[in-house]
């Protein structure tokens, strides 16, 4: 195969990431391998769902009445295939070290999104008791501020007029109750 | 011959042609912004589309999936960032072409030889859709199991991200089908007193959660240290000379080849292709040294192999059921509600429905051609448009969208809780795309599973050899990217055994 070049900034590739190795994968001959904390982590939370999502199969028929397999075994055999996808996983970060994306979360960021989806909380709810334009046009001037956007353009005209195209396309157009 | 012309004329109405025109704009759109991807637009186009009627539905998103295509090498070649993933291979030579100051011929010649590949990929569906769809009628359900296991283990084998983790994400889709109904019996399962959760997750939000709000939320929580380029805009001539145009009719013949095949194979799309087609191009061509350094013939391959897998995977999806890339997997989402279920019984059911969506796919590929020929100004001011435009315009549709499904709240906040699902899974190496594909074909595996083995227990499975062949194709999927990656870390630790 020929090499290819370097793509400039791919945001998304078919493997949905990028990815980086941030750990050695091993030392020098005859040093000791660094454990993947991150992998075993990951590990024990696809075990705990897998065995979460066994446990209400039991209320589940395994067999039916007639002897054929039953709606509990399905689900029972998918979950003993994630268990056995954790215990994979787990091996396999004694022995690599896991990948992680280019771009890190920051305290910032995450501050962003609890704030998003705080506003989409109080929107659902506003939306519930007001019409949809006014408490739409303000949630969107809310995420427009959130993500950075400042000054009248920005805050007031943008979410005024993506709240009326918004009405328009769903309310007017595909008689959507909103 | 009536089928052709009664899918033909079944796109006479008006309406069709709005949505075909809302199609292109959108996807040429989407697919000029880094960011947001194909899957994601139809994704959320889904949302709302599904309001419509089925034709007019799958001309809005079908022809998002078509002019994205070209879209994407807008930025690719302008910005040396790919708009979708199908456009990776059109930075090798699109970039460096644009620094030379023939940006507008590189942007012209993608254009064309888009078109060439896209028509190309058409044709395949036209000529191989019925035929496939034929012999697969004849599956049973030992045969229809193997498939659907086959067309999972094809999506996480040819991702490119890590396999185990791919298989866990399918894993998990699975066990997410067997939410609702219980396929044979119609015993409630894992409803916990939802109502709404009686006929299964619905499929709208996971998939709008899954592929388009996971993103945005990704790109709130993370701080971005790459910046993107400044586009070039000094373009040049636009149109391609005669020796230029005669440069790009070997590569892209190479390049409708190799898309063409890669197509019809099931998740595999168009960045696959477009870096096979790169590298074949390469090997083929009389000044493989220009390649990477601003070859046309690199972009002609590139750009017609990412187009010509577009026909395959619709043939795919069609005949087989099984998705032939991402966007087939939410277009097969959307069918389903629409009382489509893609499948060699669509072509008894409805024989006519492969010539309706050819059509719309070859008037979807002009309309983008047509486009991408008259507004390159417009989309290089488009790159600078600032993201908190785009980042609340897609939020706000997410909602939006979602909500007008069923007016139900509740599929809002499920689709909130599988982006934040698909934010973890992001972050955490889980690809998206299994555990959709999992989501939409749990139910068509496990019933054809169960049905099989009250016929003849497991031996009925692997008594059938197209069964078997595609087990141990499925198997080829998983555990080839295992060993090659295995013997690469083996050659890569001998080298550096040899220079200590």
């Amino acid at each position: 195969m020929n090499s290819v070049p370097a793509v400039g900034t791919p945001l998304e590739t078919s493997g949905e990431r990028s990815t980086a190795v941030h750990t050695p994968l091993a030392g020098p001959a005859g040093a000791p391998r660094t454990v993947n904390i991150r992998g075993l982590l990951v590990a024990a939370a696809v075990a705990a769902v897998g065995t979460t999502l066994i446990l209400p199969t039991h209320s589940l028929e395994f067999t039916t009445a007639d002897g054929s397999i039953g709606p509990g075994w399905w689900p029972t055999v998918l979950g003993g295939a994630l268990l056995v996808g954790a215990f994979a996983i787990a091996l396999v970060s004694f022995r690599t070290p896991d990948e992680v994306p280019d771009e890190r979360v920051s305290a910032h960021g995450l501050g962003r999104l609890g704030a998003v989806l705080l506003a989409t909380v109080l929107y659902g709810a506003a939306w519930y008791y007001l019409h949809f334009l006014p408490v739409t046009a303000l949630f969107l001037s809310a995420l427009m501020f959130i993500t950075g956007g400042r000054g009248i353009k920005a805050l007031l005209v943008f979410p005024a007029l993506t709240a009326v195209v918004l009405y328009g396309l769903f309310k007017m157009l595909l008689q959507v109750p909103l | 011959m009536n089928e052709f012309f009664a899918g033909v004329t079944a796109l006479l109405d008006p309406t069709i042609g709005l949505c075909l025109l809302a199609g292109v704009l959108l996807g040429t759109l989407v697919g000029a912004v880094p960011g947001i991807t194909a899957t994601m637009a139809v994704a959320l186009a889904a949302g709302f589309t599904l309001t419509l009627e089925p034709l007019q539905g799958l001309a809005v998103l079908l022809s998002i999936y078509v002019a994205a295509q070209f879209g994407d090498r807008v930025p690719a070649i302008l910005v040396n960032t790919p708009g979708t993933p199908a456009s990776i291979a059109s930075t090798f030579d699109g970039y460096p072409l644009a620094k030379q100051g023939k940006a507008g011929v590189a942007l012209t010649s993608s254009a064309l030889v888009s078109a060439v590949g896209s028509l190309a990929g058409i044709l395949i569906l036209v000529l191989a859709a019925q035929p496939l769809a034929s012999i697969a009628l004849r599956f049973g359900p030992p045969e229809l199991f193997a498939l659907v296991i086959f067309g999972l283990t094809m999506m996480v084998g040819v991702s490119g991200g890590n396999v185990l983790r791919g298989l866990v994400a399918g894993a998990a889709g699975l066990l997410l089908g067997t939410i609702g109904r219980d396929p044979i019996t119609g015993v409630q399962r894992f409803t916990f007193g939802f109502s709404e959760l009686s006929s299964g997750v619905p499929f709208i939000a996971a998939i709008i959660g899954l592929f388009g709000i996971a993103e945005l939320f990704n790109q709130l929580a993370e701080t971005r240290t790459k910046s993107m380029p400044a586009p070039i805009t000094q373009l040049g001539a636009w149109w391609p000379n005669k020796a230029q145009r005669r440069e790009l009719i070997k590569p892209s013949a190479i390049g409708t080849g190799v898309g063409a095949v890669v197509g019809v194979v099931p998740a595999a799309g168009g960045d696959i292709a477009g870096v096979i087609a790169w590298a074949q191009a390469k090997r083929a061509s009389k000044r493989p040294e220009k390649f990477g350094k601003g070859s046309l013939e690199g972009l002609a391959a590139a750009d017609s192999a990412s187009t010509a897998t577009m026909g395959g995977s619709v043939t795919t999806t069609l005949a087989l059921g099984v998705p032939g890339d991402s966007v087939m997997a939410v277009m097969i989402g959307s069918m389903i509600i629409w009382g489509l279920q893609p499948g060699p019984a669509l072509f008894v059911e409805s024989p006519d429905l492969v010539y309706s969506l050819a059509t719309i796919m070859v008037i979807a590929t002009f309309l983008a051609l047509a486009l991408a020929l008259v507004r390159m100004q417009g989309v290089v001011k488009l790159l600078a448009l600032p993201q908190q435009y785009l980042t609340t315009i897609i939020i706000a549709f997410c909602i939006v969208g979602t909500y007008a499904v069923s007016s139900s709240v509740f599929d809002v906040v499920l689709m909130l809780m599988f982006g934040l699902i698909g934010l973890l899974m992001r972050r955490f190496g889980f690809p998206a795309g299994p555990m959709v594909l999992g989501l939409i074909l749990g139910p068509l595996a496990e019933s054809n599973l169960r049905r099989a083995l009250v016929i003849d227990g497991f031996g009925s499975i692997f008594t059938s050899p197209i069964a078997v062949g595609l087990i141990i194709l499925s198997l080829g999927a998983v555990l080839l990217p295992w060993l090659r990656s295995t013997i690469a870390s083996r050659k890569t630790r001998a080298t550096a055994d040899v220079s200590r």
